[in-house]
């Protein structure tokens, strides 16, 4: 039975990039399960990646900044108090293995490095000049990560500065040269680089319509105070996500994945919740959303949003939404909240502000007129998957519940 | 103001023409100078000066270097051509005590004038003391400038410039260049100033720092090394005392990659100085270590081949460029 | 008969006796262990300096290498900068530079300094006899030297060439037979080192040192044919070095029987003041040298803007 062990970068939903970003468990050293061994920049997110197992970490095969796929070795481990010499001896085996089977960048470096014996000394990091060195640090380049043009493959000044100007800095201290004046910051960000491509694609791919309802939240804010008096605290979201909820379940023709063969309709709503975040909008997912009255939700929706913003998201917390509510309402008292779609789903629902209006009320057979506090959601959906009419009708199924709460 | 194509000797010699026609405290002395000069720079300076001014000296360098420092302090502008760079161990005390250090040890703020002109280097065939590159000694004691022009314009300019300074001078005159013609120019107020280095050839791959007669070797290998991609900066120190580090650092800090050429010895050579401060000062803009190429630590022979294989060829500078730019 | 005034016998004997004032003051002073350098006394020798300096102009250039400081006070300097630099001090000739191996220097009164290399300074003051003779300006050089450094191989360099050349040059010995503990006879062919003059066809001339008017007179000889144009002169003054090598040198090689016929200079040149004029001389010059003393302790020492000066000059 082999001792050393391949670990790979874990499938994360629909993510297929990573970058790794730190490793938290160094060589040789012992972890449990559930402790965190490293962190990733995906796609979508920054991630901690759980060891599903106690053990010891023997390789760090990846350098911070590394950018991988899933599925990509970034380490070797061995089951927990396995003697250090019977891991040596595994390892060189391994080393082979490795070698063989995919020269990485590190195996290149090591390939440099045994070229120039006069230069011997230097241990396992790679050869870095006092000019790349400097350049490095001055623009926030993580030399490992740069593709070396030097001799033998050796990252040079040059390298380290056009890397830093194709913005694979970290903290860009010296950005590079800009057609805007000192009074701007340019700010490069891959996660904000993946967000842009994605929009463009969904934009141009997807013919996207959006409906629009008023609905009246009067009974809404009188339920709202009831629970509070009762200690259930519910946000306007928790209740409009939860009545959004038990619509799809009685009708999932909105709850449904486009994909290039087929239409998928889900029979629980993993419900995603748009979150503004300093890096840009992620969406966390929650799973199965229907088993979760409204101040669960709730307080599910407040931690996801919490945790997005502070960066500590889950891969699998980011992926498998199967439709998803939008929220700039939360952020000021917009007036139309239409918003491009999260494809492969079909239907994404954007809430605007809450607003006082002038509303033309039927009472006894008399109208009249009164204030009263309204939103106008907008469903936005994939024409190509659905016509309007499921749409009017989720529309209606949300309002007839959320006026009668 | 007009040029004229001169050997590099007869420009030192025009040099001292015009300078002494402007200065009358200007006097020369030396084995040969009243008849010639052993090298020609002095020729018919006898005739027209008179050998008041243009005295030959008896074989006593220490006593033609020990009277310069003395006629200086007393206010005259000796020229001493001291024959050899060799020579100058024959009057370490004249020159690198007296000449260097009597003003510091007297405390005396003064111009003290004096010209020694060491001619140096290889010149086919002169033998272990009659070839030496000594001009690394100027640098060890404080007190002296340092010269070694390249060409034959700055043998006039230096010179020039030497003669006008208020402090004692060491002018390595190349000897493998003494015969060399060049365009200088005939403007007697023409000066290259002490201490200010010149690019010879502009170049961003890396730079190559030397003086005296290893100047045109290294363009001639800068050339070569242009074919295979390699883009050499020349830079021709011309002074080594001041050494114009500006210049140096500039370029270097722009190459990152350094190496210091010349005919001296290697070891504790004006290389080592050299890339020793280099390495001092902009560290952090090097992807290479600052490499020297010199004369290997032989004494040079008298035959001719031996001595060749001694001091850098072309081929070896090319070899010692790509070795830097492969680091 | 001597050429000399009285006026100028008085000068001489001032001169004389604030070089002897300084020896007693330096004895006491290294005794105190108060002396960062090297002090070689010159009691005993002060006779031929003040004789020799007694002979030249203001303007002829004075290279010394002589023991004690009767040389620099001879060609005119004072005790302040003397005992600056004795001292160490910013108030000396050289800002405490030149300390022990004195460089007492000051130029506008022909005291061109001193070569720390013993024997050193015959191919400079070679150099500034030529500078006289290009220029025509009439002054002389006389290059000072011991009896020990005769055997350098400028001496010889630069004699040929002066004879050769006629340079307004003067060669002075102060012969006092020993090369720090070494007898001459032990190294030289002669004792006598006006003989060498011979062999450069130039006037050797050999005279007691001990006596200053002496020394003056042959000095005065010598300076006049060299104006002339008639070249150089070899001088050679027989004295007495009455102590040690340097101070606290336990002098080994010397017996007392040495000092049996021993003439002091500054007694003999007393003989020669009118009237009871010594006595007081000898009392100012001690109060001038106790003045000058006192001022270069309270002197600062040198400060940081001294170690980079006087190595370039900016025009």
């Amino acid at each position: 039975m082999a001792i050393v062990h391949e670990l790979l970068i874990p499938h994360m939903g629909s993510v297929e990039n990573a970058k790794l970003l730190a490793w938290r468990v160094g060589e040789g050293q012992s972890y449990g399960e559930g402790d965190i061994l490293y962190e990733v920049e995906t796609d979508k997110t920054a991630t901690e990646i759980e060891a599903d197992a106690p053990g010891i970490l023997v390789r760090q095969l990846v350098e911070p900044g590394a950018d991988m796929k899933v599925g990509d070795r970034v380490g070797l481990w061995a089951p927990p108090a396995t003697p250090a010499a019977d891991i040596a001896a595994a390892l060189s085996e391994a080393e082979v293995r490795r070698q063989e089977a995919a020269p990485t960048k590190e195996a290149a470096v090591a390939e440099t490095a045994s070229e120039a014996k006069e230069l011997e000394g230097m241990g396992k990091s790679p050869r870095l000049s006092p000019l790349v060195r400097r350049l490095a640090a001055e623009h926030g380049v993580d030399p490992a990560a740069v593709k070396g043009t030097g001799p033998g493959g050796r990252v040079t000044g040059d390298d380290v500065l056009a890397a830093a100007r194709a913005g694979n800095a970290s903290h860009p201290s010296d950005p590079p040269a800009s057609p805007y004046g000192k009074d701007s910051r340019v700010v490069a960000h891959s996660l904000r680089r993946q967000t842009i491509a994605r929009n463009m694609e969904t934009a141009a791919a997807i013919p996207t319509l959006t409906a629009d309802m008023e609905i009246d939240l009067s009974a809404l804010e009188a339920r709202r105070r009831a629970d509070k008096a009762e200690g259930r605290a519910v946000s306007i979201l928790g209740y409009i996500a939860h009545a959004a909820v038990a619509v799809l379940v009685e009708d999932p023709r909105l709850n449904a994945h486009w994909t290039a063969s087929a239409l998928v309709r889900f029979s629980g709503v993993h419900l995603g919740i748009a979150v503004e975040t300093p890096a840009g909008l992620v969406v966390p997912v929650i799973r199965d959303a229907q088993t979760l009255d409204a101040a669960a939700l709730t307080a599910e929706i407040a931690t996801l949003a919490d945790r997005a913003r502070r960066g500590s998201l889950r891969a699998e917390e980011l992926s498998g939404g199967s439709f998803t509510i939008s929220n700039p309402g939360a952020l000021g008292p917009v007036l139309r909240a239409e918003a491009l779609l999260n494809p492969p789903q079909i239907a994404l629902l954007g809430l605007p502000g809450v607003l006082r209006a002038v509303c033309a009320v039927e009472r006894d057979g008399l109208w009249s007129t009164e204030v009263r506090p309204v939103i106008r959601p907008s469903l936005s959906f994939d024409h190509r998957a659905v016509d309007g009419g499921p749409v009017i009708t989720f529309l209606n199924q949300l309002k007839g519940r959320l006026e009668s709460l | 103001m007009s040029h004229e194509v001169m050997g590099y000797n007869a420009a030192m010699g025009l040099a001292l023409v015009e300078e002494m026609r402007r200065d009358d405290s200007i006097f020369i002395i030396g084995q040969g100078v009243a008849t010639g000069g052993w090298f020609g720079a002095e020729k018919g300076l006898a005739s027209e000066f008179g050998t008041d001014r243009v005295i030959d000296c008896g074989i006593s360098e220490a006593f033609e270097a020990g009277l310069a420092a003395g006629a200086a302090i007393a206010g005259m502008k000796p020229v001493v051509n001291m024959g050899f760079g060799d020579f100058a161990l024959i009057a370490g005390d004249e020159i690198y005590h007296k000449l260097a250090k009597w003003r510091y040890m007297h405390g005396l703020d003064v111009p003290m004038t004096a010209v020694i002109i060491f001619p140096i280097g290889a010149m086919g065939g002169a033998g272990p003391e009659h070839s030496s590159c000594t001009e690394v000694l100027g640098m060890h004691f404080p007190g002296l400038k340092v010269v070694v022009p390249a060409t034959a314009e700055d043998a006039k300019g230096l010179m020039k410039a030497a003669l006008r300074e208020p402090n004692p001078v060491l002018f390595h005159s190349v000897q493998g260049l003494g015969w060399s013609k060049g365009e200088v120019p005939l403007d007697p107020e023409f000066i290259v100033p002490i201490g200010k280095a010149i690019t010879r050839r502009a170049g961003k791959t890396l730079t190559i720092i030397t003086y005296g007669s290893m100047v045109s070797r290294s363009l001639a290998a800068a050339d070569q090394l242009a074919d295979e991609g390699i883009d050499c900066e020349v830079i021709d120190l011309r002074s080594l005392v001041p050494l114009d580090w500006d210049h140096v650092l500039e370029s270097v800090s722009r190459t990152h990659r350094a190496m210091v050429v010349h005919e001296a010895m290697t070891t504790a050579g004006p290389g080592a100085e050299i890339a020793a401060r280099i390495q001092e000062r902009i560290f952090f803009d090097l992807e290479a270590p600052v490499l020297r190429l010199g004369a290997r630590d032989f004494p040079l022979a008298q035959q001719a081949d031996l001595e060749a294989m001694a001091i850098p060829s072309v081929e070896a500078i090319i070899a010692k460029a790509l070795e830097l730019a492969r680091i | 008969m001597s050429s000399l005034t009285s006026d100028m016998i008085d000068t001489m004997f001032y001169r004389m006796a604030m070089a002897r004032a300084i020896e007693r003051l330096m004895l006491r002073h290294t005794r105190e262990n108060r002396f960062s350098g090297w002090w070689h006394p010159g009691e005993g020798q002060e006779g031929a300096p003040v004789g020799a300096t007694a002979a030249l102009r203001h303007d002829d250039y004075l290279w010394y290498q002589g023991r004690g400081s009767a040389w620099a006070l001879g060609k005119g300097m004072q005790p302040g900068p003397i005992l600056g630099d004795l001292l160490g001090k910013m108030t000396g000739a050289t800002r405490g530079k030149g300390g022990g191996v004195p460089h007492w220097a000051d130029y506008r009164i022909g005291v061109m300094g001193e070569g720390a290399t013993l024997g050193s300074v015959y191919p400079l003051a070679g150099g500034s006899a030529l500078a006289s003779k290009i220029r025509k300006d009439g002054r002389v050089s006389l290059a000072n030297f011991g009896d020990g450094t005769a055997s350098r191989g400028t001496f010889h360099e630069t004699l040929v060439h002066a004879a050769a050349w006629k340079l307004p040059l003067i060669y002075f010995c102060e012969n006092n037979g020993l090369l720090v503990g070494t007898r001459l006879g032990d190294v030289c062919p002669t004792t006598d080192i006006a003989d060498f003059a011979a062999g450069y066809h130039i006037p050797g001339v050999s005279v007691d040192g001990q006596d200053a008017v002496a020394v003056y007179e042959v000095t005065r000889e010598a300076v006049a044919r060299a104006r002339a144009g008639l070249g150089p002169t070899l001088i050679e003054a027989k004295v007495v070095r009455r102590r040690g090598h340097y101070a606290g040198d336990p002098q080994p090689y010397r017996t007392d029987s040495e000092f049996a016929d021993y003439r002091d200079p500054l007694e003999l040149l007393a003989a020669r003041v009118s009237g009871n004029k010594a006595a007081r001389l000898i009392d100012e010059a001690g109060r001038a040298v106790q003045t000058a003393y006192e001022e270069a302790l309270r002197a600062p020492s040198p400060d940081e803007s001294v170690i980079g000066r006087d190595l370039y000059h900016v025009a």
